[in-house]
Order: structure tokens, then C-alpha cells, then sequence
């Protein structure tokens, strides 16, 4: 599944009245099983264009194209919310297969689904208890394991580990790659790392502020798997650095813009 | 904790012995669920002691022991348990006329703007009128006897349920909504897989607060208009001066009002404990 972003553009109005540009023209394109991970500067819009992808908000202009086989638009996407979004009053069982239960899937046949993805997340043994129960780390591990059973096209991730303590996010990220080069599915990364995308990605999109456009699309070269070894060598942190920098430009030119706006 | 020389200060901290010791043995008693009857019971003696030694006025509060008496005769002689199972009837009959349709209005309300527009100026206006207020009006549309009094439990109980309701659909997370909607989720499948079941503890503490008031309602409408019930006999009893008799009415409403609330509490904690902590 390719999926191409074709000049799309978004626009708010804010509670005030005002009309708010937020996505400009973006476009990218994104190959068949390909990690892309997307930073920006913070309230760029990352958010907007995430649920753009996964089918919640059409936008103003432009299209967003999955070229495959699949038509079923339930399953182009599955988002990883940051915030995991568990059903509180399911079991994890029942909420990593609730995708599956959406589509009419019988009972057994998607617990079992469900419980070979808590397997491979390492959190099989907490098949019955309540997402309020678990650590951060379970439930996004979790919420992981929802988004391959439902087995979509694409996995949109939504700054997935932020709300993780650091070690629980090193975890995390060694757990994804290792389930991704499995799985090898199409991914798409929202973060605001750049260690974090530099580890994960094969390609990098900075994206500028509101309204946000790629400013930068680096190839990642280092080769797979990887292990957050690679942070140490030189190469990281010339790319870190080169990284930092536009996101800096991007991220002072947003705060200019903000300040401008507040005057006028 | 300080000790201090000419030269330096040292400061220790050392270990709390009160604390480790934890709450004393009276008071673990006492929040044991039998242990919180001894207050009760150490109220109820005092009110006798002060009843028979004469602290108290003994005409407007007779002895505990009394009352009881009371009660017992008035259970084997007299005809309570009739006039208590026709105030029970009439309690679970105007619930489920009040809660009924509060329960599809409120839903309603929260599911369409529409309704909300045209509905809720209505129950803005009508919802603090005291609803016993509406006993002549009820009484000129519906005579006497039951009905009457069944109509003002169900009009009480349906407001708390239908504004309960409403709010319990309007607050439904919308990461849940959002997070179902990518995963393909249909519009029934939303309705009856997020929303309503995430509306549900919001709903169920309306209906609790809706059966206390249907309880409310129906003695008020029989201390007023009934001519049986158990809220009539206790206004009955006041009219002629048998104050023993009236404790033992009150008494049993008490129970009443005891049972539902426990009842209910204990439906919460069963089916919505996950409401609690919930993150």
C-alpha cells in the first residue's frame, strides 16, 4: 500500500472567529512498508494532518491517495494514540479486538487474534484485566497490539511513548522494531524526538509551523535491525545535529508567526 | 531529635511510633460494618435514658423502647404491613413511570441537537418547581386514591435521570469516539459499543438520585392526599396525638429510605467500578 499526500490543506476557525490555516499544501509520499517518522515544531498541525490519514477529518484541499488492494476504508488505518484511548470498562483482550469485533468478526476466532498480538507485545498474561490496571507501558503496549489486530494497511503512531518514563520508552521503541521487522507494515510516526525518529525511521519529514509544510525529507541510512546502539556513533549525531537545526528554524519561525498574529 | 554540641548539629530523623502503630482497636471497630451500628445504638440509649430519667420531653420523644413496642403491635395487631406494601407499590410504580422516559428523553437530548434545543428551555423551567407544588393540579386531574400520588413520584424522579442521561452521552470521550471511528466503526456500532455504555454510570447516578426522590414523592403525596400508605398513617397518628405510633411509621420509612440507598450503592460498586480511578 502506497499512500500519497497530494497538496493537502486544513483550516480551523478558532473559537474567537478567526480563521486558523494549520495544514498548507502538504504533500509526501510514503512506499509500501517504509517507517516515516514526522517532527515538527510543537502545534504545527502534526496532530491535524495525523487524523487526516486515519479518515477522521477530510481536508479543505487536496487528497490523500492509498494505492492497493484493500477498499474498506476501516481498514486503511490504525492509530496508536499517545494517550492509548483503552475502552476502560472492556478487558485489554476485548479492547485489542474491538477493531475485529467492528467488522463482525465471531468471537473466538478474534480472541485469538487478539491474544497472539498480546503475546508478541509480551503482555499476554494481562488478557483480563481492565486497561486501568496496567502500567503506561501495558497499555501502550496494548494499544499497540489494537492497532496490528485490526491488521491495517497503515500504522499511524501519534507521538506513541511521550507520556512513558525514558526507560519504559527505550523499551518500547527496541519492542516496535522488533515487531516491525516482522510485520514490516507501512508506518507513519508522529514525534517530537529526534533521537527517537533517527532510531525508528527510514525517512524523516520536518515540518514546518502553521501552516505546516515538509521543510525537510532525510533518508535515514543506517542499516537494519538496529538497537539504540547506533546513538553513539558519529554519524547520529551529525544527523541529530543537521535535524536540530531545522527543526530549530522551523520551530523560531512558528513562534515569530504566533507573536505577530498576537499583535495585529 | 536534635543533638547539638558546641561545635556542630546533627538532626535525625527516627521513626514515628504512633504512626507505625496504626489505628487503634476502637477504632478498627468501629468502621467494621457491624461496628458502625454502635454509634446508633449508643444514640438510641441515650435518648431512652434521657426519655425515662426526664432530660427530655417524653411526650414529643418517648422512649425508644416504646416505639418498638409500637411497631411490633402495630405489625401484629394492626394493619402496617398492608399500608406498607401499598407505599412500596406506589414508590416502584411512579419510578419506572418517571425513569422510563427519562432515560430515552435524556438519551435523546444528548444524541441530537435538535431535541436538545426544543427540550431542554422546557425542562430548564419546569425542573425547579417543587414538583409537590403540582399535588392540587394532579389531584384536580386525578381524583383521589393512587394515581395522584403515583404521577408526583414519577414527575420528581424523571428530571435527575433525564438531565443525568443527557450529560452521561454529551460527556462521552472523544478519544474513545475518534479511536473507534478509525477502526471503521459504523454509527450503531458507535452508539452502542462507546457512547451509551460510557453513559452509563452517568445514567445510573440519575436513577439512583431519581429513586430516592420517587420515595420522597410518594410520602409526600400521602401525607397530603393518601388515605393509605405508610406516609398517611404517620400523618394520621400526628393527628391524633399517638406519638409512639408515629415513631414506628417513621421508623419504617427510614428502613425504606435506607434499603434503596444501600441497594443502589451496592448496583454502582458492582457493575461501574470502573469509573473509579479510571485514567
Amino acid at each position: 500500500m502506497r499512500v500519497d499526500i497530494d497538496g493537502i490543506s486544513k483550516s480551523y476557525t478558532d473559537p474567537a472567529g478567526n480563521p486558523l490555516h494549520v495544514v498548507g499544501g502538504l504533500t509526501a509520499s510514503i512506499e509500501q512498508g517504509e517507517f516515516v517518522c514526522i517532527i515538527g515544531p510543537s502545534g504545527c498541525g502534526k496532530s491535524t494532518l495525523l487524523g487526516m490519514l486515519g479518515g477522521l477529518l477530510p481536508p479543505d484541499e487536496g487528497a490523500i491517495r492509498f494505492s492497493g488492494t484493500r477498499t474498506a476504508t476501516g481498514e486503511m488505518t490504525s492509530i496508536v494514540w499517545q494517550d492509548h484511548a483503552l475502552i476502560p470498562w472492556r478487558s485489554i483482550i476485548d479492547n485489542v479486538a474491538f477493531g475485529l469485533e467492528l467488522r463482525g468478526m465471531g468471537r473466538r476466532e478474534r480472541k485469538e487474534i487478539a491474544q497472539s498480538h498480546l503475546e508478541t507485545m509480551g503482555i499476554g498474561a494481562f488478557a483480563n484485566a481492565r486497561p486501568q490496571q496496567l502500567s503506561g507501558g501495558m497499555r501502550q503496549r496494548a494499544g499497540i497490539a489494537r492497532a496490528l489486530a485490526s491488521d491495517p494497511e497503515v500504522l499511524l503512531m501519534d507521538e506513541p511513548f511521550a507520556a512513558v518514563d525514558a526507560q519504559t520508552r527505550t523499551l518500547l521503541q527496541e519492542e516496535l522494531l522488533a515487531v516491525w521487522e516482522r510485520h514490516r507494515k507501512t508506518v507513519v510516526f508522529i514525534t517530537h524526538g529526534i533521537e527517537e525518529a533517527l532510531l525508528l525511521a527510514d525517512r524523516v519529514l520536518v515540518l514546518s509551523g502553521r501552516p505546516t509544510h515538509v521543510v525537510e525529507d532525510l533518508r535515514v541510512p543506517f542499516p537494519r535491525p538496529r538497537t539504540a546502539d547506533i546513538a553513539q556513533t558519529p554519524e547520529f549525531g551529525e544527523l541529530k545535529q543537521h535535524l536540530w537545526e531545522r527543526l530549530r528554524d522551523a520551530t523560531r519561525a512558528a513562534e515569530w508567526a504566533e507573536v505577530e498574529g498576537a499583535g495585529s | 531529635m536534635s543533638v547539638s554540641t558546641s561545635t556542630s548539629t546533627v538532626v535525625e530523623y527516627t521513626p514515628d511510633r504512633r504512626a507505625q502503630r496504626g489505628p487503634g482497636r476502637v477504632f478498627q471497630a468501629l468502621s467494621s460494618p457491624w461496628g458502625s451500628l454502635v454509634p446508633v445504638v449508643v444514640l438510641l440509649a441515650l435518648w431512652q435514658l434521657g426519655s425515662v430519667v426526664g432530660w427530655i420531653d417524653k411526650t414529643f420523644f418517648p422512649p425508644p423502647v416504646d416505639c418498638f413496642t409500637a411497631l411490633v403491635n402495630l405489625i401484629t395487631h394492626g394493619d402496617l404491613l398492608v399500608n406498607i406494601g401499598i407505599t412500596i407499590q406506589r414508590v416502584l410504580f411512579g419510578f419506572a413511570l418517571g425513569v422510563v422516559p427519562a432515560v430515552v428523553v435524556g438519551i435523546t437530548m444528548g444524541l441530537l441537537p435538535w431535541a436538545r434545543v426544543v427540550v431542554d428551555p422546557i425542562i430548564s423551567i419546569l425542573y425547579p418547581i417543587p414538583a409537590v407544588a403540582l399535588l392540587p393540579l394532579l389531584l384536580v386531574i386525578f381524583g383521589t386514591g393512587s394515581t395522584p400520588i403515583v404521577v408526583l413520584a414519577g414527575i420528581i424522579s424523571f428530571f435527575p435521570t433525564a438531565v443525568n442521561s443527557m450529560a452521561g452521552v454529551l460527556q462521552n470521550d472523544r478519544r474513545l469516539t475518534q479511536m473507534a471511528r478509525n477502526l471503521g466503526s459504523s454509527r450503531g456500532q458507535l452508539l452502542g459499543k462507546v457512547v451509551l455504555p460510557g453513559a452509563l454510570p452517568s445514567i445510573f447516578a440519575g436513577i439512583r438520585l431519581s429513586a430516592g426522590l420517587a420515595l420522597l414523592g410518594v410520602i409526600a403525596g400521602e401525607f397530603l392526599a393518601g388515605s393509605d400508605g405508610i406516609g398517611s398513617l404517620t400523618w394520621q397518628y400526628w393527628q391524633v396525638y399517638q406519638i409512639t405510633n408515629m415513631y414506628a411509621t417513621l421508623a419504617v420509612i427510614a428502613a425504606m429510605g435506607f434499603t434503596l440507598t444501600t441497594v443502589t450503592l451496592r448496583i454502582q460498586r458492582r457493575y461501574f467500578n470502573w469509573t473509579e480511578g479510571n485514567s
